[in-house]
């Protein structure tokens, strides 16, 4: 597979999962858009460059975290209150049912109350369905670590839901 | 009460919808198509892979403990070596790359490649008017020459995919400048030959393909704005089915996003219609010149007139990217064209 083969591929299996990720920080869905569009930009500059790029998904989450953190920073002011007083829409798919909606709304207020890195290790885990080893990688971590990681972030979700 | 599986199966929910999924395929597959990689590998000078390009710290800062104890003279008798000579690789391999690791800025580095491009050039030309170009010479030069050239082209890259287009406009137009200075002094070397009495004109051919090669490289000016404007024309989408990108063809891509594609294929069009004129008053003002080529551009004059026409329908019908591809098959044939008219009488 040629590099250019490679990148569509990763575009294909990763976009949505990278847009979860944007989106679960910015909180808004055109903006977590363009920062995936920006995060494939950023990592062919790599590939016409010639780099080395031993794992793309690692690299692709990774440029996705800095320009999140950039995005963040830049606008402070971001809260999920905020956004709902400003009409925040959690909802992807127009279709999908007022329950659904509420379901995902709750969850994520509930999941801006998580450290940074517990929602990461969680999301990749839960919702993309990588595995520890994986999600390793890409956090840069020891599998144990993100094995930790996890547990305590489902022991905290669990008591911020009342499912103790 | 929720279980946790319910939750996650909810934020499952939130990905691309199809649609966003390929228009945003399309703005990046334009991206793609402007900055290709590049068919040469990374060529690595001796020292280079030797102390690690990566590293250019410690790579800068052993040459300079090397140079200072040597008393740099090795260094400085080599400022001035021709290709050919004994110390041109210290001054390559080790002056230049000094400096170039000493240049700790994207622009930096850009303006030294530049720099490295012109004294690719200036050797070349010296070497020539003193009758000393050999065509193994002319090979080296030639590689080093687009070695530096393909780094500029990357930092221009750069400069765009950052969104710094001022530097990477002015950065293409100074590449575009020192290759259209050397290009015409070495068409005339290439012409006249070297020293008088030296009977062989000098093995210009590859440094002049080089030039021309890598000046065809370089990105249009000016740099577009808003690149969106403009995804819709050069993107390959990949052949896959469902939720992948490139499932559908470009037409039904382009009429969901109306509003560019038709600002696009109108700006396209008036373009167009200017290019017609052009042709037109150029036949009209040149009829008594070469016959065969005014017939020519006659003939041309006539497919173009039909494609406007059929490109101006397409446009009123909607059908964006059918008219996108007229466009591009008239660019072509104007290219052509140009050649033609410049043949029959110099353009303004």
């Amino acid at each position: 597979m040629t590099p250019k083969e490679q990148f569509i591929e990763a575009y294909n299996s990763y976009s949505d999962a990278l847009f979860r990720y944007c989106y679960f920080r910015v909180f808004d869905r055109e903006q977590a858009k363009e920062l995936v569009q920006e995060v494939y930009i950023r990592a062919w500059g790599y590939v016409v460059r010639g780099d080395n790029i031993p794992y793309m998904k690692a690299l692709l989450y990774k440029i996705a975290s800095n320009i999140t953190i950039d995005y963040i920073k830049k606008k402070k002011s971001l809260s999920l209150e905020a956004l709902e007083e400003g009409g925040f829409t959690p909802s992807v798919n127009e279709k999908e049912t007022m329950n659904n909606a509420i379901t995902v709304q709750s969850i994520l207020k509930v999941m801006d109350q998580l450290p940074k890195k517990y929602r990461d290790v969680i999301v990749f885990k839960y919702v993309d369905g990588f595995s520890v080893k994986e999600i390793a990688k890409m956090v840069s971590q020891k599998e144990n670590v993100v094995s930790i990681w996890i547990h305590r972030g489902l022991k905290q979700l669990r008591q911020l839901l009342g499912h103790d | 009460m929720i279980k946790l599986k319910q939750y996650w199966q909810a934020l499952q929910k939130i990905r691309l919808t199809k649609d966003e999924k390929k228009a945003m395929y399309q703005n990046i597959a334009f991206v793609m198509a402007k900055n290709p990689i590049s068919n040469e590998p990374e060529k690595r000078s001796f020292f280079g892979r030797l102390f690690f390009v990566k590293r250019p710290f410690a790579f800068a800062t052993l040459i300079i403990f090397l140079v200072a104890f040597s008393g740099g003279s090795i260094s400085y008798a080599a400022t001035d070596a021709q290709p050919g000579d004994l110390l041109y690789p210290v001054k390559v391999n080790m002056n230049e790359e000094v400096v170039s690791a000493l240049q700790f800025t994207p622009k930096g580095k850009s303006n030294w490649e530049m720099e490295r491009v012109r004294r690719r050039l200036q050797e070349v030309e010296k070497l020539a008017e003193e009758g000393k170009l050999t065509p193994e010479l002319e090979a080296k030069i030639t590689q080093r020459l687009e070695t530096h050239a393909n780094k500029v082209q990357q930092f221009i890259t750069k400069f765009e995919l950052d969104g710094d287009l001022s530097h990477a406009e002015n950065t293409t137009t100074n590449l575009k400048n020192v290759f259209d200075q050397h290009q015409v002094i070495l068409e005339k070397l290439a012409e006249n030959g070297g020293p008088i009495g030296h009977p062989k004109k000098p093995p210009l051919d590859e440094v002049l393909k080089i030039i021309k090669e890598n000046g065809e490289k370089l990105p249009p000016l000016p740099f577009k704005k808003d690149m969106q404007k403009d995804d819709t024309t050069l993107s390959n989408p990949p052949q896959s089915s469902e939720n992948t990108v490139g499932a559908e063809n470009q037409e039904t891509t382009l009429s969901e996003k109306p509003q560019n594609a038709q600002e696009f294929a109108q700006n396209h069009l008036v373009g167009f219609g200017q290019k017609v004129q052009i042709l037109n008053d150029f036949v009209a003002a040149n009829e008594d010149k070469d016959p065969a080529q005014i017939e020519k551009l006659k003939s041309t004059l006539s497919d173009f007139s039909d494609l406007y026409t059929k490109a101006q329908e397409k446009v009123a019908a909607g059908e964006y990217a059918v008219a996108m591809g007229l466009f591009q098959q008239a660019q072509a044939s104007f290219k052509d064209a140009k050649v033609i008219m410049q043949e029959v009488a110099p353009l303004p």
